[in-house]
């Protein structure tokens, strides 16, 4: 009691002879107020094109890039625009793994960077990142990406066509 | 359908465990049904201020597909109930954190709300508790280190899709040197719902043999009222505070507590009923006095 008493009065004491000797960190906060401002466009992601879609998602998830195929090797879209080759080798790499060991629901690669295999419904998403993500990020991703091709369907079938 | 919101801050040590706590609390004391859920699963602290520190089924064995999750839910203080988190470090090094999401969104419905204690950093279990929760409340202490990983932790919120809806400032001693309630809103584009006083007492809590969160050990602290405030702010529900009987230091407490809450939030309309029972408290006391 004599103590929170006395802790009072020293409160009080500090405020009406202001001896509070800290400093507004003025640099700093005008740092942190910079990068504040340094945020991501969010309505940049509702492109109609699906490999602007993806290179936004690729943006957003600060990943490398962001390659969805289907099962069978055919490429439906691709944040780099190059991604035939790429969605044909890795749905063969995971459906081979698959195929070994069976229910597969991640193949993670370390070469340089990482290579990311997720199967999702009948595609397989291939996702280039400095460092391994969580599945978290991995199921953020692919929700986004999924109902992008859900809205626009006829985008998919033009590309499995080609 | 109820709400799910996770207390994260980035920065360890701003107070997101008493916030999680104190939080549930109020909310059951306004009538909702609260669950309070240990989602800092390596470092799990919420049980040892709650004294579940000996609960036998824990969010752990949940985890590893060891028990369901109702098993682990334990009666709480002010009728809430708690999922806690295990202490082992041999059982956290095989526990699954993927599965956190699809543990979590099988009570979704059971509750008005599930408030998720979320661990430090932007980690592997730190994305599951937010990918487990649909919102986030930004917990920081008025520093520029604190308000620098907030900010990279609302981002980490935006992109799996788990939508941030307010800041609470903890820790608020009123120097000169600490960052605005309205500098932290503005630079986190979001409202600061809650600002709490710095109190010894929370420092103090777990200084005890039986720990007793400070809503119940003392109602009518300014970080009570704080918090109520704050209840209001997030539910639109009032709750009335209890009185206190009071001596001569009660007094001085209750004035000083009345004074600072007021200086910390300039009260808006229709919300000045807890400030105004402590005045009355206080006329009370000299009325009965003088009698």
């Amino acid at each position: 009691m004599i103590k929170k008493f006395f802790a009072s009065v020293k409160s009080a004491a500090l405020k009406i002879l202001d001896l509070d000797d800290t400093e507004f960190p003025r640099d700093q906060f005008e740092f942190i107020y910079d990068t504040s401002r340094k945020r991501i466009d969010w309505t940049r992601i509702q492109s109609e094109d699906i490999k602007k879609f993806l290179y936004h998602l690729q943006e957003m998830h600060m990943v490398d890039s962001i390659t969805v195929s289907t099962k069978a090797g055919t490429l439906i879209g691709s944040s780099n625009g190059v991604g035939n080759k790429e969605a044909l080798d890795k749905t063969a790499l995971f459906n081979y793994i698959d195929s070994e060991i069976p229910s597969s629901e991640v193949v993670l690669i370390k070469s340089n960077d990482w290579h990311i295999l997720v199967p999702f419904k009948e595609n397989v998403y291939i996702i280039k990142a400095k460092s391994d993500l969580t599945k978290a990020e991995l199921n953020a991703i692919i929700e986004e990406a999924e109902k992008f091709i859900k809205v626009h369907p006829s985008q998919e079938k033009s590309l499995l066509s080609t | 359908m109820g709400r799910t919101i996770t207390l994260v801050s980035g920065k360890g040590g701003v107070g997101k465990t008493i916030i999680t706590a104190n939080l549930g609390i109020a909310l059951s004391q306004a009538g909702f049904s609260v669950c309070l859920v240990d989602t800092d699963v390596a470092m799990a602290n919420l049980s040892l201020l709650l004294n579940m520190q000996s609960s036998p089924i824990t969010l752990h064995d949940v985890l590893l597909g060891e028990a369901v999750i109702h098993d682990a839910i334990y009666d709480g203080p002010e009728g809430t109930k708690v999922i806690p988190s295990g202490l082992s470090l041999d059982t956290y090094r095989r526990v699954d954190t993927e599965k956190l999401t699809q543990v979590i969104r099988s009570i979704h419905n059971d509750f008005d709300f599930i408030l998720l204690d979320g661990p430090a950093g932007i980690g592997k279990d730190t994305m599951a508790s937010i990918a487990s929760a649909d919102e986030s409340i930004l917990v920081t202490t008025p520093v520029s280190a604190a308000i620098a990983d907030v900010l990279k932790t609302k981002i980490v919120c935006q992109r799996l899709g788990n939508k941030p809806f307010g800041v609470i400032l903890n820790q608020v001693r009123k120097e000169k040197g600490e960052i605005s309630d309205t500098d932290v809103s503005k630079m986190m584009e979001l409202p600061v719902f809650g600002v709490y006083p710095y109190n010894e007492n929370l420092r103090k809590a777990y200084l005890a043999e039986k720990v007793v969160p400070i809503l119940i050990k003392d109602p009518t602290s300014d970080f009570s009222l704080a918090v109520r405030k704050s209840i209001k702010k997030m539910t639109g529900v009032e709750i009335k505070t209890e009185e206190k009987s009071a001596g001569i230091l009660g007094l001085f407490k209750k004035s000083a507590s009345s004074k600072e809450t007021e200086a910390l939030e300039t009260p808006e309309k229709g919300e000045q009923t807890e400030t105004k029972t402590i005045k009355r408290g206080f006329l009370d006391f000299l009325k009965k006095k003088k009698e």
